[in-house]
């Protein structure tokens, strides 16, 4: 099993943002996580990713408890991540923000010399990435130069270029225009591919989700309220009327 | 990248330093010496801008370091009759990155204000510890550091001050070209860009697999043996040591010296220190009140070029200025 996670618990003051969830993935690519606003969709990737901890409950990687391991040490083991809000270098080019991934994981970033423009193995790898995202044309611009699906596609390719087991992309598309969403997800998704990790994927736009999901988990105030195939999910009365507000019955 | 400021440049510059002493001494004798000051201090800007440009971190407390180096010759000296600087640059080295790791364990897992308060607290206890310690630091007296011995064998005892001066010019020129190579190759480092990461998003940095605080304490090690270093430069030059230079006034200067060269260029704070050494001698000899002198200095430069005098260069008016005829670059 890629990963389970048994009644993971997270509350913060008197809310409970996650509230007993438990669910395994193991051979699913494209899991989408869905629910409203304040379910726990955030709060859950980041206890998955060990941006948070939990109360109580367990994160399973491969066999492998790592509820106390902190966001940098699931890295390492092969949980990756990108934000909601884009959080690149924005300081760095594009080449620099992916060579930045591809040193962490050589190991490389402690070494005071040479010039990293000498590591030519890690730039070449950090092109390839770029490609695989369609991002080769902006590797000399800054994230600030890039259009704002661009630089949502950076985040991830950021992620990816860790080459993880598992994926975590909270809202991959949010702030990209409507028009632009299946554009981006598209080239997000080839690439991933690919590269052959598993992701699960946050989205707000059900057009979106449905059209992409091999899997859909349902977050309602914190619970995990449906978990299966997406026509199935779809077809459901509760999810329907509580999620999705009755579009897609 | 870090793109300017490469080997040859900082050779250039060294060069350029070298050849103006005679000039200066020719032109104007007794302000060659300035050159020697804004050389050892460039050293001390270039490993305090390691913290401040490349990890964010400011520090009020850098003359903690630069103090550690200066006692470390005056005290080595007087108690156990160490007369080799290359043993006393070590001995400074060791110690200023000693402490560092000390006092940054705690304080690099802060940020801003806070690092900067903690920084500042930390290099004041030292200048009281040098200040109240005076049976063994010879307190507001300080202690004196004798002409050393350099490059293991050359006394420099013998002469007088005038020609120790233009020796130890060019002795603190090469220490200058091979720590701003040592650091042009550090900030252009796999480890240089990851400061640079840390310091845009810490969070990133993290969900990429590092370890923050740890790059973060390694810089400030690395940035204190630097103002440790040119600490221990200082005291030989200045020939007396004081607890002045463990002062916050002391760290305020060079964190000026950085922003008055423009701490966004890799040359901004060896620009810096050579400018402000000349500036501050210049008010000297203008007015008695020559700290307001450079107060107003600092506001008119945070007004009038907030990226200091290496970020003109990027304006449009300063390129149109310099440019050259015929489309020449």
């Amino acid at each position: 099993m890629l990963l389970e996670i048994k009644e993971l618990r997270k509350s913060f003051g008197g809310v409970r943002a996650i509230d007993g969830v438990s669910f395994a993935i193991d051979a699913e690519r494209r899991v989408f996580l869905i629910g409203p606003n304040g379910a726990g969709k955030t709060t859950l990737v980041n206890l998955i990713s060990g941006y948070l901890r939990p109360d109580s409950g367990a994160v399973i990687f491969r066999g492998k408890n790592v509820s106390g391991l902190d966001m940098r040490e699931r890295s390492r083991l092969g949980i990756a991540r990108s934000f909601q809000l884009v959080n690149v270098f924005w300081n760095l080019t594009v080449e620099e923000n992916l060579a930045m991934s591809v040193a962490s994981r050589k190991g490389i970033t402690l070494k005071p010399f040479p010039p990293l423009r000498s590591h030519r193995e890690v730039l070449e790898e950090a092109a390839e990435v770029a490609k695989a995202f369609g991002l080769e044309g902006s590797l000399d611009m800054l994230p600030t130069e890039l259009s704002q699906g661009d630089r949502k596609v950076l985040d991830v390719a950021m992620a990816l270029a860790l080459r993880p087991r598992l994926l975590l992309l909270d809202e991959p598309t949010s702030g990209v225009a409507t028009r632009d969403k299946f554009a981006i997800m598209e080239r997000i998704l080839a690439a991933v591919e690919s590269y052959g990790a598993a992701t699960i994927i946050v989205e707000h736009d059900m057009d979106v989700v449905f059209n992409y999901a091999e899997r859909v988990l349902v977050l309602h105030h914190g619970k995990l309220i449906a978990d299966g195939d997406p026509e199935k999910v779809r077809s459901r009365e509760d999810v329907r009327s509580v999620l999705l507000g009755g579009i897609y019955a | 990248m870090v793109r300017e400021g490469g080997p040859w440049v900082i050779v250039g510059i060294a060069v350029a330093v070298a050849l103006l002493y005679p000039i200066v001494s020719f032109l104007r004798p007794g302000w060659e010496i300035m050159l020697t000051y804004g050389t050892v201090l460039a050293i001390a800007a270039l490993g305090f801008n390691l913290l401040f440009h490349h990890v964010g971190l400011l520090s009020f407390g850098h003359a903690a370091f630069f103090g550690i180096g200066a006692y470390t010759v005056g005290l080595s000296a007087k108690y156990f009759g160490l007369k080799s600087l290359e043993l006393h640059l070590l001995i400074a080295a060791l110690l200023s990155a000693l402490f560092a790791f000390l006092v940054g364990s705690v304080a690099v897992r802060y940020r801003g204000i806070f690092f900067a308060i903690l920084m500042l607290v930390v290099g004041q206890i030292t200048w009281g510890f040098y200040v109240k310690f005076y049976s063994i630091t010879g307190g507001t007296d300080g202690v004196r550091a004798p002409k050393p011995l350099l490059l293991l064998i050359y006394d420099t005892a013998p002469l007088s001050y005038h020609a120790f001066n233009l020796v130890y010019h060019y002795y603190s020129l090469l220490w200058f070209v091979i720590l701003a190579l040592a650091m042009w190759y550090i900030v252009n480092s796999p480890f240089g860009y990851t400061l640079r990461a840390i310091r845009d998003s810490e969070d990133r940095a993290r969900s990429l697999g590092v370890e923050s605080w740890r790059y973060k304490l390694i810089a400030l090690a690395i940035s204190a043996t630097y103002v440790g270093i040119a600490g221990a430069l200082y005291a030989p030059l200045n020939r007396l040591v004081t607890p002045d230079l463990a002062y916050w006034t002391f760290s305020g200067k060079i964190v000026f010296m950085t922003i008055l060269g423009g701490a966004g260029h890799f040359l901004g704070p060896i620009l810096g220190a050579l400018v402000y050494t000349y500036l501050e001698t210049i008010a000297q000899m203008i007015t008695i009140h020559w700290f307001l002198v450079m107060g107003l200095m600092i506001v008119l430069i945070m007004v009038l070029m907030p990226e200091g005098i290496l970020g003109l260069t990027r304006r449009r008016a300063f390129r149109s200025l310099t440019k050259l005829p015929f489309g020449l670059r």
